[in-house]
C-alpha cells in the first residue's frame, strides 16, 4: 500500500523524499489544493470514503499516517 | 474599552492580580468573569446573544457525543447489518442536529451583521419594478466580536461532530472559549482543540515569558501607533476624497493603506498575543510575513492565517468532498481534458465558496463580495494558467527557482494584494474603479502630491517615522522569513533585550499617535 501511496504523491508533486518526510502537511510540502487531489486519488485507488473529518494534518503528514488512515477506513 | 486605553491597562492589571491569587484550577473562572465583563463593557445586554448561542451549542455537542458513545458501547453486541443501520441512524440524527446548530449560529450572525445589507438589497430589487414600494432597511446593534465568536463556535460544534474533540461539560469553560477577551474583538479565530487545554491549565508564567510578552506588546504598539495610525491619515485623505486625486498620489495612498491595514491588524495581534501570554495562554500566529509570499495562494496562508484555516477546514474541505463536487471530479477524470485540467477544475468549485465567504465575512456590502470575486479570479487564473507560465519561463529560459524570479513573484503578489486592498478600503465599488482608472492620469502628479501633503497635515517627521519604521519592520520580517526570530535572539543577549524594551516604550510614549484623552485610534479589523 505504501508504495502505491508514494506513487500517487509523486504524481501530485515530484522531487520529494516521501519515504522519509514526516511533515507532508506541517512542512508545507502539500497544501489544501494538493490534499484534495490526493484524497480523490486515494479514494479511487483504495475504494474508501475520506470525509472532511479525516482531513487532519496528522493523517497526511507521512506515508505511514496515510496508510494507517486508509486501513482504519477500510475497517 | 479599546485595547489601547488606560481602562484596558487597569482592566488587564486587575484581572492579572485576581488570576494569580486564585489556585490554578479556578483561574478559568477569573478569565471567564473578566471576559464577560469586557464583553458587557462594549455590548451590555447583548451578552445574552453569546450566552444563548453558547448554551445551544453546549447541549447540542453533548447530545452528539452521547449518541456516538452509545453507539460505541452497543456496536460490539450487534451483527454487521444491524451495526451499519444503527450507525446510519445516528449519523442522520447528528447531521440534522449540527445543520440546525450551524443554521442558528449563522442566522444570528446574519441578523446582527447582514440585516441592513439583505433588506437594502431586497429594497433595491423591488424598487426596480415598483419604485413606490417603501421597504424599510432594518438594522440591529451588533454584539462585539460576533463575526469571530460565531466562527469559533461553529468550529467547536463541527469538531465535536467529526469526533476531533470531546464536548466540553463545563458551560463556563465553553463560554470562556467563545468570549476570551484578548481574541474577542479581532481574533485570531481559535479552535477549541488548541484553546481548551490551555484554559483548563494555563502555562506557568516564567520571567522569560513575562519579558517575551512585554516585547511582543511593545512591537504591536509600535506597529499600530507609530506606523499604522500615521499611514491611515495619509491614505484617508485620498480614499475619502478620491475624485480630487490621480496618478502617483492615488498609488501612494494605496501603498499607505496597505501599510496601514497590515500594521494595524498585525500590531493588534501582537498586542493581544502578549497580553494573553501574561495569563499563560498562547494564541496562534495570525500573520507570517505575508508580503514575502510568492503567490496569492501563499499570501492567504500567511495573512489572517486563522481565518484561512477556518475556511479551509469548514468550507473548502467539505465542499471539495461534497457529492456535487465528487461527481464533477469524476466527469473531469473521465473527460478528454489534459491532466492539469482534470486536477485543477474540481478545485475551482469549492474555491468559489471560499472566496465568496472570505469576501462577505469581512462586511455586509457588495464591495466585499467583489473583494472575494477579485481573489477568486486571481486564484483561478493562477491554477489554470500554471502550465502556460511554465512554458513561457522555459521559452524565455527563466529559471523559476532563481532569486530574481522569486523577487519578481513577491513583487507581483504585493501589487495584486495592494489592488485587492484598494477594493476593500474604497467607499464603494465605483470608487475603487475610479481610483484604478485615475492611476493612468499622471498629469500634475507633483501638484497632487503637494495637495495630499498639505491635506494630511502631517509633518516631514511623520513621513520619516512611517517610512523608517516600515523599513525596520521589513528587515525584522526578512530575518524572520529566513528563520531568525528577533525575540529568540534577544533571549541570548539580555542587554539588547532591555535596550529594545526601554527604547520601545520611550518611542511609543513620545512619538505614538494619540487621539482624545491619550487613547489610540480604533483598530481597523474590530469593525468586521
Amino acid at each position: 500500500m505504501e508504495e502505491k501511496i508514494i506513487e500517487i504523491l509523486n504524481e501530485i508533486k515530484s522531487g520529494v523524499d516521501y519515504r522519509n518526510e514526516k511533515g507532508i502537511v506541517d512542512n508545507g510540502v502539500l497544501h489544501s489544493f494538493d490534499i484534495i487531489t490526493l484524497v480523490r486519488k486515494l479514494s479511487d485507488e483504495f475504494d474508501v470514503e475520506i470525509t472532511a473529518a479525516e482531513l487532519l494534518p496528522e493523517n497526511f503528514n507521512s506515508v505511514e499516517a496515510i496508510a494507517e488512515m486508509i486501513e482504519d477506513l477500510e475497517d | 474599552m479599546s485595547y489601547i486605553s488606560l481602562q484596558f491597562i487597569i482592566f488587564v492589571l486587575s484581572a492579572l492580580v485576581l488570576f494569580y491569587i486564585v489556585p490554578q484550577k479556578y483561574r478559568y473562572i477569573v478569565l471567564s468573569i473578566a471576559s464577560i465583563f469586557f464583553f458587557i463593557s462594549f455590548s451590555k445586554w447583548l451578552v445574552f446573544a453569546v450566552v444563548g448561542l453558547t448554551l445551544i451549542l453546549y447541549f447540542a455537542a453533548i447530545a452528539i457525543e452521547k449518541r456516538n458513545n452509545d453507539f460505541k458501547l452497543k456496536r460490539k453486541e450487534l451483527e454487521k447489518a444491524e451495526r451499519k443501520e444503527l450507525k446510519n441512524q445516528i449519523k442522520k440524527k447528528n447531521k440534522t442536529l449540527i445543520v440546525l446548530c450551524v443554521s442558528v449560529a449563522f442566522a444570528s450572525l446574519a441578523a446582527f451583521k447582514y440585516l441592513p445589507f439583505l433588506t437594502g438589497t431586497v429594497k433595491s430589487a423591488v424598487n426596480v419594478f415598483a419604485p413606490a414600494v417603501n421597504i424599510p432597511i432594518l438594522k440591529l446593534i451588533m454584539p462585539i466580536g460576533v463575526s469571530y465568536y460565531t466562527l469559533s463556535m461553529v468550529g467547536y460544534i463541527t469538531d465535536v461532530y467529526r469526533g476531533v474533540i470531546k464536548a466540553q461539560r463545563n458551560p463556563l469553560k465553553l463560554l470562556l472559549f467563545a468570549t476570551y477577551f484578548p481574541y474577542l474583538v479581532e481574533g485570531p479565530i481559535c479552535s477549541y482543540g488548541e484553546m481548551g487545554k490551555q484554559f483548563a491549565q494555563p502555562k506557568k508564567l516564567t520571567y522569560n515569558d513575562f519579558l517575551k510578552a512585554l516585547e511582543i506588546i511593545i512591537l504591536g504598539l509600535i506597529k499600530k501607533m507609530i506606523i499604522a495610525d500615521r499611514a491611515a491619515i495619509i491614505a484617508n485623505v485620498v480614499f475619502d476624497d478620491y475624485a480630487k486625486f490621480s496618478g502617483v498620489s492615488v498609488l501612494f495612498a494605496m501603498f499607505m493603506y496597505t501599510i496601514n491595514i497590515y500594521f494595524d491588524f498585525s500590531g493588534c495581534m501582537d498586542l493581544i498575543r502578549g497580553v494573553s501570554l501574561l495569563f499563560g495562554i498562547e494564541l496562534p500566529e495570525n500573520f507570517r510575513q505575508p508580503f514575502f509570499s510568492k503567490s496569492v495562494q501563499e499570501f492567504w496562508r500567511r495573512w489572517h492565517i486563522t481565518l484561512g484555516e477556518w475556511i479551509k477546514k469548514y468550507i473548502f474541505y467539505p465542499v471539495s468532498l461534497s457529492k456535487a463536487n465528487s461527481s464533477f471530479q469524476k466527469k473531469c477524470v473521465n473527460s478528454k481534458l489534459s491532466n492539469h485540467l482534470k486536477n485543477s477544475l474540481p478545485i475551482l468549485y469549492p474555491l468559489l465558496f471560499v472566496c465568496f465567504f472570505n469576501g462577505i465575512w469581512h462586511g455586509a456590502s457588495w464591495k466585499y463580495v467583489l473583494y472575494g470575486i477579485y481573489y477568486y479570479i486571481i486564484l483561478s487564473l493562477g491554477v489554470l494558467l500554471e502550465p502556460l507560465f511554465e512554458k513561457i519561463c522555459s521559452k524565455l529560459k527563466i529559471s523559476r527557482v532563481s532569486k530574481p524570479y522569486k523577487v519578481f513573484q513577491i513583487l507581483r503578489t504585493c501589487v495584486l494584494v495592494m489592488f485587492g486592498l484598494t477594493i476593500f478600503r474604497a467607499d464603494s465599488i465605483s470608487a475603487a474603479f475610479k481610483m484604478f482608472v485615475s492611476l493612468f492620469n499622471i498629469s500634475n502628479s507633483l501638484g497632487l502630491l503637494g495637495t495630499l501633503y498639505s491635506k494630511a497635515d502631517l509633518s516631514a517627521f511623520d513621513y520619516v517615522m512611517v517610512l523608517t519604521f516600515t523599513a525596520i519592520m521589513f528587515i525584522i520580517s526578512l530575518k524572520a522569513y529566513k528563520g531568525k526570530d528577533l525575540f529568540e535572539a534577544f533571549e541570548k543577549k539580555p542587554a539588547f533585550r532591555w535596550l529594545y524594551i526601554t527604547i520601545g516604550i520611550a518611542l511609543i510614549v513620545t512619538t505614538g499617535v494619540y487621539g482624545t484623552a491619550y487613547t489610540a485610534q480604533p483598530f481597523v479589523y474590530a469593525q468586521f
